[in-house]
């Protein structure tokens, strides 16, 4: 795990009150809102490939949220895992293939289109109890007092997935910590944004604010 | 007829409109987010890494930058729009500056970060300012419970010397020396090389 032991690689954001203040009381109230958002396993005999929730950062299955495991000193700490599962399409093919040979020894003709097509939804239904999902954690963490949140992945898609869920559980805004963001703090004006012609090459008019 | 054509005048026609598309792409990278604020950032930061002069004070310690390694140029004019290089001194090499000059501004790059006897070695990208493989100075506690918040902390430290850098710039990119003094400045030390 990226946050206990090797190079860091994490996306910046400050945390922003959207409509109402900043969570308080966070031990009493974190876990349960984590709770509302929890990891659920696929469930292998429904149609779903995908399935994404948080967890705790100890334990990959972890969903009880207990103020000692999401705590350490300013910071909470959890993790959201995204589980998929996926049947390789060339082990399906090559069960088919069998099926198919099979077939042809019994019946002594090739299988029709929807005895087909029957086969390979039960031989991938067969399948899916069969296959791992693959797991994938990718680690938060956001200190109580500056309201610094960090997620800790290197996939841009996975850090936007993981934003989203944060600021919809607990109805914030996480602003990335990029120059525009922190010129806002500054109080700069946006005209004095505009890119420097000099360096840039590109003119002041064409930018879009 | 098509115009100009070259002596396949269907290629040339067809380079054409790949050429104008990749601009639109790079034109639509460069000012998606204020992606040029952060080149601009990453520019002035290895400009200003020439110094020994600290790029800003955290506290009351000197923050100084130091580029090292791989570093990537890019930029929305011109035939390159995108340009590598790799070695220790890549980035304060003559080929870099003279992209530089040429309107390609840096894009990523790998640099060290140090405040007082801390040191981070860090790749930060324009677009985001995402901490990439970032390197955290070696631990003092040995408790694993304790070497986890030491190595939160030593990242939110890292967190806000990128921060420090960024309102560094801010702050010299809204005085009026800017278009006066700095960009002047810095485009001399970018065709020194020319």
């Amino acid at each position: 795990m990226p946050l206990t032991r090797g190079a860091v690689t994490f996306s910046r954001f400050r945390m922003i009150a959207d409509a109402k203040e900043l969570p308080q009381d966070l031990s009493r109230t974190l876990g349960r809102a984590l709770r509302t958002r929890a990891f659920e396993p696929i469930d292998r005999t429904g149609e779903e490939e995908r399935s994404a929730g948080f967890v705790e950062l100890d334990t990959e299955d972890g969903v009880q949220f207990a103020a000692g495991s999401l705590f350490r000193g300013d910071h909470v700490v959890v993790g959201y895992r995204v589980d998929t599962l996926k049947v390789p399409a060339s082990q399906l093919k090559v069960e088919l293939q069998k099926w198919i040979t099979h077939f042809e020894q019994e019946n002594a003709r090739p299988p029709a289109k929807a005895e087909k097509s029957n086969a390979r939804s039960e031989l991938r239904d067969m399948l899916r109890k069969r296959v791992e999902p693959s797991m994938k954690i990718h680690e938060l963490s956001w200190n109580v007092k500056t309201h610094q949140v960090s997620i800790w992945a290197s996939n841009r898609k996975a850090v936007e997935e993981v934003q989203l869920a944060l600021e919809t559980l607990l109805g914030v805004k996480l602003e990335a910590r990029v120059p525009a963001a922190l010129a806002l703090e500054a109080g700069i004006p946006e005209t004095a944004l505009a890119p420097t012609p000099e360096l840039v090459g590109v003119e002041k008019a064409e930018v879009n604010p | 007829m098509r115009g100009d054509v070259g002596v396949d005048g269907q290629a040339t026609e067809e380079e054409k409109d790949v050429a104008a598309l990749e601009a639109d792409k790079a034109r639509e990278q460069l000012l998606r987010g204020r992606t040029y604020l952060g080149r601009e950032l990453l520019t002035w930061m290895l400009w200003r890494s020439e110094s020994t002069e600290p790029l800003f004070e955290h506290g009351e310690t000197p923050v100084h930058v130091h580029f090292a390694g791989r570093i990537t140029l890019k930029g929305a004019l011109g035939e390159v729009t995108e340009l590598s290089a790799k070695g220790t001194l890549a980035p304060y090499s003559d080929q870099v500056k003279r992209a530089l000059a040429a309107g390609l501004l840096v894009h990523n790059a790998r640099l060290n970060l140090t405040a007082g006897e801390r040191s981070f070695e860090v790749s930060l990208d324009a677009e985001h300012l995402d901490v990439k493989a970032a390197k955290l100075p070696e631990l003092m506690t040995e408790e694993e419970d304790d070497r986890e918040q030491e190595r939160l902390s030593l990242s939110d430290l890292l967190g806000d010397l990128v921060d420090g850098c960024i309102r560094a710039f801010l702050a010299a990119r809204v005085t009026k020396s800017w278009n006066k003094q700095t960009v002047p400045a810095m485009r001399a030390w970018m065709e020194e090389a020319a």
